[in-house]
């Protein structure tokens, strides 16, 4: 392939990826931008404005969003951290078979599991909360902390940690000084994708939630249901925020496979 | 400091076709190195995880100071193990990797700081606190991590293959620090080797570990010159074997009769010689040999020989080989005092 | 968790919550398809009204057409775009970029940009009526809320050629150039040494891949539903309105239906990954 075929297609590749953002950020900046304008007729910050004025229900989801997706990957980290090492460093009987039951919620549909999770979490009372909406968003974040973790660990030498005994640390000495630092970087990865994952959740939110759980992708699809535009331009924008800002933070720790596993579904 | 006693140690890893230990005993006196020397796979790193309570032992009793320690948990054990991989905390400096278990002990900062620059100087490493340990040759690696464990002035020193990674000029630098070290702070020292060189430098005494158990401890010329069993003959490269019998001070072989040194044991036994004992020429215990084979090895030539439908090798230097042709026939000279019986085999 | 605490101890917890979530929602959810939990007893009611119903097969004929389709699509263009960037050229690193950023977009986000990009009053329509080329929003093809679900499709293409692309070049960037050097020194050309060697092995990780994007573009719920037409629904949409839909007696039936689609993953996970390590 030559190099000016190569560029025209890898500029063609930029655009196609590019392309469904932008009608999206022409929006958060316009105002009455209608067929056949191509560009906005009027540029301006109102639906910023808007948007996080004080009756409008974007600072609450947000808000919700936010907590949701941080306790979803905080209880996601502390149950997939154990079970990672597990995976990561020991071989036993029936390893295949777990791995293939993490695997199992990362392929099924959400709607599929959804709405049977609804009919156990209805019998515990745990419909319509945020609460349920968190536990339900361990479905698709957990096995891919796991996942990262199992990579993590099968990197990292617990001998070190037999070194420590010796010279002298506890258990949990040993866990606070060696094993966390060594992988912090992992963690770190994992957590903040599990973040992304929880982040982008749509239907079993929606399920569990039952539509008193606002969140951003949920807010997204109302205000652009009753046409108002300009600010599901300001949500969509706002929902980009943190991958962004993620990508930005590990840049180095990844090489693309770690976070294509899992991406946002 | 500490004495360590080692009473009939059992271990059989799970799934394992043999026990890594079978009934192992060993004293180390206080103050003490002893060099536990072995091929691999003999048990001796498991011996010393053993010790340093990072595995349990299925019988048997660990003491130190004559006090059984097999209920305390590693970090409470007077005995510290430097990994053999030296085990540098990677996402840790030098300095901190140093002071690690002066940390655990939540010595006060000024305290650590002091021992950590006392031990980083006792290995000639005291501008390197600083440096990450991937910034490290493998010699410096290995003596950040002997201070590591020297900073906690352990009672128990418990070294594995300090030296397997090192290149040769590195190999005899570094024994000499640790052996001038031992000395200087008197800590009784186990360091395990599969090295017989290393082991007969480091050692005050050597304990030559095969199958699970120790075979012959003592000095390190006495397991090369008087091994107690076939199995410490050969594992120093012993190769000649006489079968005979000893009766007043003669042995009774293939051979003839040789004469033997005095004080060796009567009866049905097997003479044993190093090879490099056998000198050229006429004398006593003088052999008529037909040369089979010869095999250049550098300083010293191996020469085969077979009499009486025995085989045995020599080595010898160059000089002394040059008339040894296959076929020729030559005169060999067992000494007497290089001669040992193992009897009863 | 240190020392030699068995495994199963450490992952103990982890599997409790996915047998629990996971699993009891697969259980409850087919438990609910029977007819159990309303106090009705068991029965077959659902599954016979469900498989006998024209609607779900078209809605299932559909959602196997969009998944199909955007697999095929996502796999050959994320290859062909791997290939593209694994060697410079001026724009390189930006396409790159590009790509990590797509993954981390939610899908609901792109789903909505790409309604306000190929709706016939969307951006490409006014780019085309500026251009002169279409004289009205009608005039411009119908690519959304169509009949053969091509915004649908377009979706999953756009988000999923970067997950494969990524997922390539990470397994190529791990193989390096050796075996293709290899093959070249042995006389194939470029374009053989690319298809004998590099594409088979390739393969595994390809396969894998796939069945990651087929599985969830037959099964999301998001995009269908603001991008699909009305009738036939995709089935992930057929089961939410049923399971919505004010008369109770309809929930069984959403039940059987999101088994429908368990069912399908679970033959894909069969065929893609099980009896081998990840």
């Amino acid at each position: 392939m030559n190099g000016r075929l190569r560029a025209a297609l890898g500029l063609a590749l930029i655009a196609a990826l590019v392309a469904p953002l932008v009608p999206l950020g022409l929006w958060s900046v316009a105002r009455g931008w209608f067929y056949p304008q191509i560009l906005p007729a009027t540029w301006t910050l109102e639906p910023w404005a808007r948007a996080f004025a004080p009756r409008s229900d974007i600072p609450g989801a947000l808000m919700t969003t936010t907590l949701i997706a941080l306790a979803a990957s905080a209880l996601a980290l502390a149950l997939g951290i154990p079970a990672g090492r597990a995976l990561g460093l020991y071989r036993f009987r029936g390893k295949a078979l777990v791995e293939l039951a993490l695997l199992a919620p990362v392929i099924v549909p959400g709607i599929a599991v959804g709405l049977g999770i609804h009919g156990v979490f209805l019998r515990l009372g745990l419909t319509n909360s945020a609460l349920g909406v968190v536990l339900v968003h361990l479905v698709p974040t957990l096995p891919y902390v796991i996942f990262v973790m199992s990579g993590v660990f099968s990197n990292y030498d617990a001998e070190a940690e037999a070194q420590a005994r010796s010279l002298g640390a506890r258990p949990l000495q040993v866990l606070w000084h060696v094993m966390l630092p060594a992988i912090a970087p992992g963690v770190m990865v994992a957590g903040l994708f599990a973040f992304l994952v929880s982040w982008s959740q749509y239907i079993l939110t929606l399920t569990i939630g039952g539509g008193r759980v606002v969140t951003l992708p949920l807010l997204l699809y109302a205000q652009a249901g009753a046409g108002r535009n300009d600010q599901a331009g300001v949500l969509a924008m706002l929902s980009l925020a943190p991958g962004l800002v993620i990508l930005a933070l590990v840049a180095r720790q990844i090489g693309g496979r770690g976070m294509a596993f899992g991406g946002t579904r | 400091m500490t004495r360590l006693t080692l009473d009939n140690l059992d271990l059989h890893h799970a799934g394992a076709a043999r026990p890594a230990l079978s009934n192992l005993s060993l004293d180390v006196a206080d103050g003490e190195m002893v060099a536990l020397l072995g091929p691999s796979g003999c048990g001796k790193t498991t011996a010393l995880r053993v010790i340093a309570g990072l595995i349990a032992p299925d019988a048997g009793a660990v003491r130190f100071d004559g006090r059984s320690v097999l209920h305390l948990p590693p970090e409470r054990r007077e005995a510290v193990l430097v990994f053999q991989s030296g085990q540098l905390f990677a996402h840790m400096d030098v300095a901190a990797n140093v002071g690690f278990g002066l940390r655990m002990q939540r010595r006060p900062r000024r305290e650590i700081a002091d021992r950590v620059a006392e031990a980083l100087a006792q290995v000639q490493l005291d501008d390197l606190g600083h440096r990450k340990p991937h910034e490290l040759s493998g010699g410096q690696r290995q003596r950040v991590a002997l201070a590591r464990a020297l900073v906690l002035k352990p009672g128990l020193l418990l070294l594995d293959e300090p030296l397997s990674s090192l290149d040769a000029h590195l190999r005899t630098e570094m024994r000499a620090l640790i052996r001038r070290l031992q000395r200087e702070t008197g800590i009784t020292t186990l360091v395990v080797t599969h090295d017989q060189e290393e082991a007969a430098v480091l050692g005050d005494r050597v304990a030559l570990m095969l199958g699970g158990r120790i075979h012959q401890i003592g000095a390190g010329a006495a397991l090369w010159n008087r091994p107690a069993d076939l199995d410490v003959a050969r594992f120093f490269g012993g190769c000649n074997f006489i079968p005979g019998t000893s009766t007043g001070g003669v042995f009774d072989c293939a051979l003839g009769r040789l004469a033997l040194p005095d004080g060796a044991p009567e009866g049905q036994g097997c003479l044993t010689l190093r090879p490099e004992a056998i000198e050229p020429g006429p004398g006593e215990n003088a052999v008529v040999m037909r040369v089979t084979e010869t095999r250049f090895e550098g300083l010293l030539t191996r020469i085969g020989a077979e009499a009486g439908g025995l085989r045995l090798e020599a080595l010898m230097r160059a000089g002394a080989a040059r008339s040894a042709r296959p076929g020729a026939e030559t005169l060999w000279r067992l000494p007497r005092e290089a001669l040992w019986v193992l009897p009863g085999v | 968790m240190i020392g030699r605490g068995h495994p199963w101890a450490s992952l103990a917890p982890a599997l409790c919550v996915i047998a629990v979530l996971f699993g009891g929602g697969l259980a409850l959810g087919l438990a609910g398809s029977f007819g159990a939990g309303r106090g009705g007893g068991w029965s077959f009611e659902a599954w016979i009204a469900v498989l006998s119903e024209g609607r779900v097969w078209r809605s299932l004929a559909l959602s196997l057409w969009i998944a199909l389709a955007s697999t095929a699509l996502a796999c050959g263009l994320g290859l062909g775009a791997a290939l593209l960037l694994r060697r410079s050229f001026p724009g390189q690193g930006l396409a790159r970029l590009l790509f990590q950023i797509n993954l981390t977009i939610p899908h609901a986000v792109g789903a909505l940009g790409i309604l306000w990009l190929l709706s016939q009053s969307g951006f490409l329509a006014r780019l085309a009526g500026g251009a002169g080329l279409i004289d009205g929003p009608a005039r411009f093809p119908a690519l959304t809320q169509d009949h053969f679900a091509i915004g649908i499709i377009a979706h999953y293409v756009w988000k999923e050629v970067p997950f494969i692309g990524l997922i390539l070049l990470a397994n190529m960037h791990s193989l390096g150039d050796d075996p293709e050097a290899a093959a070249r020194s042995h006389g194939a050309t470029p374009f053989a040494a690319m298809r004998l060697v590099l594409l088979p092995l390739l393969m595994p990780a390809l396969i894998r891949a796939g069945a990651i994007v087929f599985a969830f573009s037959f099964g999301a719920w998001e995009v269908p539903v603001l991008l699909g037409q009305s009738a036939p629904p995709a089935l992930p949409v057929l089961a939410w309105q049923r399971f919505t839909d004010p008369d109770l007696a309809a929930r069984p039936e959403a039940m059987a239906i999101a088994m429908l689609i368990a069912l399908v993953s679970a033959l894909l996970i069969r065929a893609a990954f099980a009896g081998r390590g990840r």
